[in-house]
């Protein structure tokens, strides 16, 4: 199972065996991490899964979709490019690694 | 201090518990349910769950120790027989008495059951628990019967048929989802899924439920399963019994309280005051959470007024209708097809050619954008609009 860190917005850092085939949304919140709240339960409908990552392409990620990328414009806050939805990414073996920040929000 | 009592488990049930922690609350929070499941995602029920079957993980709307670890009273398998407004109480199904301070009402809707003799051959979708019956029933039937032609029915039929079963949606009015969506895109939805597999009989009623099939007036449906999805219907009764203010759902006022004092409504069970004076009920993820929050907002000391942008979304098979605003009313509406069928977006004027609403099939960017036009008190015309050949993007720049 490959093994993902979160870098939650207390400056703590969890890292949780991750279950491949499921969306990083549903692994970071089954595990608790603080600030992904996954609000929609995955349809890219909100954006409370926001985060960072960095160097994607080396994890084999792909681009972000239009659907992500207007939702993230939308409701995102702390935008960057390297933001995403953690619903739009699925756990393979590859993303053993990862790191992740959770973008920071107002509420 | 008896603290704040929330009956549901739901989504709004959660987010008001959530919220009222996330704002400094202190009191004592308890979430009473009749359920035994931890509290889940609902949509995933019809979009998915009654076909492919409940996974162990399924989707939980917070981490199975998020209750205790925000010290949040989480008692599942609780029903609340009755609500005593004079000794500020709820009562439980084996006599015990819960006191409250403030009472917060989350008790959802229900499927709309039939008045048609045999309906208890019919099978409704409500819980993770149906979802588990309902999914093991699929595994020995070919051919399934949807009564109602509304979001939750064809939910269910898509992903029925996707499952390759035979599926016949009946709808008693002459078209689908007719209460939900302007009609040109409902015509939009039929044909696509028409083209996926799905037969349709409508403005035909069903006289009768029977284990091999449902009657009509026009001829026998055969069918080794029956489904009903006729629509939700407010879970008021106890707030009826208690003798507070309902019709529609439990009425609440501009800050979701009740006609008592003390006690409120949010998410699907309310009939609330809207900004303009009507009153609106909705079936929705994000009415349900976004009530949530403004009422926890107004229990810790910060009277908010429920005033947000509505949108909702249906996953139907490989059809993704998304929804901002509030369409009923709208007495003009110019749909816009995309490139590829059944891609339209449909915007809708109010009487004073104002935007009032956007519905959109398989096209997410236009959904986004137009939510982006719809909030935050900005009125743009349908001249404006034209004028930018209806691009949303060149509309809200301009």
């Amino acid at each position: 199972m490959p093994q993902i860190c979160f870098k939650q917005n207390d400056g703590s850092s969890v890292t949780v065996e991750a279950n491949a085939g499921q969306t990083l949304m549903h692994e970071a919140m089954r595990h608790g991490i603080v600030g992904i709240i996954g609000e929609c339960g995955g349809s890219c409908m909100c954006a409370t899964c926001h985060i960072h990552l960095k160097d994607p392409g080396k994890f084999g990620l792909g681009g972000i979709s239009e659907m992500e990328e207007t939702m993230l414009e939308l409701e995102g806050e702390d935008i960057t490019a390297d933001s995403r939805l953690a619903c739009q990414i699925e756990i393979t073996p590859q993303l053993d690694g990862l790191i992740v920040t959770v973008a920071s929000t107002d509420d | 201090m008896a603290g704040i009592i929330i009956i549901g488990t739901g989504h709004a049930a959660v987010q008001c518990a959530a919220s009222l922690r996330d704002n400094g609350s202190s009191s004592t929070i308890t979430l009473l349910g009749g359920e035994t499941d931890l509290p889940y995602h609902r949509p995933p029920l019809s979009k998915k769950y009654a076909v492919t079957g409940v996974p162990e993980e399924f989707s939980l709307l917070r981490a199975a120790d998020f209750f205790e670890k925000n010290n949040i009273k989480l008692r599942l398998g609780k029903s609340v027989e009755a609500i005593n407004i004079n000794q500020r109480c709820v009562v439980m199904g084996d006599s015990e008495k819960l006191s409250f301070d403030q009472l917060v009402i989350a008790t959802g809707s229900q499927p709309r059951v039939l008045s048609i003799p045999g309906i208890e051959h019919a099978f409704s979708l409500y819980s993770l628990d149906d979802a588990r019956t309902l999914c093991t029933r699929l595994g020995c039937t070919k051919t399934v019967a949807v009564i109602g032609g509304g979001f939750i029915g064809l939910e269910i039929a898509a992903a029925v048929a996707a499952a390759g079963q035979k599926v016949t949606v009946v709808e008693a009015a002459p078209q689908i989802l007719g209460r939900s969506l302007t009609p040109s895109l409902a015509a939009r939805v039929r044909k696509a899924h028409e083209t996926g597999g799905l037969k349709f009989i409508s403005n035909t009623a069903v006289d009768a439920i029977r284990t091999d099939g449902v009657s009509t007036r026009d001829g026998f449906i055969e069918a080794d399963l029956v489904i009903c999805g006729a629509g939700s219907v407010a879970r008021s009764e106890l707030a009826e019994k208690a003798g507070l203010t309902t019709g529609n759902g439990i009425h609440v006022n501009r800050v979701l309280e009740t006609s008592v004092p003390g006690i409120y409504a949010i998410g699907d069970v309310a009939c609330f005051e809207t900004s303009t004076g009507e009153h609106r009920r909705y079936e929705s993820v994000q009415n349900a959470n976004d009530q949530a929050r403004a009422l926890a907002r107004t229990l810790c000391g910060e009277r908010t007024s429920y005033d947000a942008l509505p949108w909702f979304w249906s996953d139907q098979g490989s059809i993704k209708l998304q929804m901002a605003g509030d369409s009923c009313g709208a007495s003009k509406v110019v749909a816009v097809d995309g490139e590829k069928a059944p891609q339209t977006a449909a915007f809708c004027f109010n009487a004073q050619d104002h935007l009032c609403a956007v519905e959109t099939i398989n096209w997410p960017a236009y959904h986004a954008l137009s939510r982006k036009a719809l909030s935050g008190g900005r009125v743009i015309t349908r001249a404006h609009l034209e004028s930018a050949d209806y691009v949303l993007k060149t509309a809200l720049k301009s």
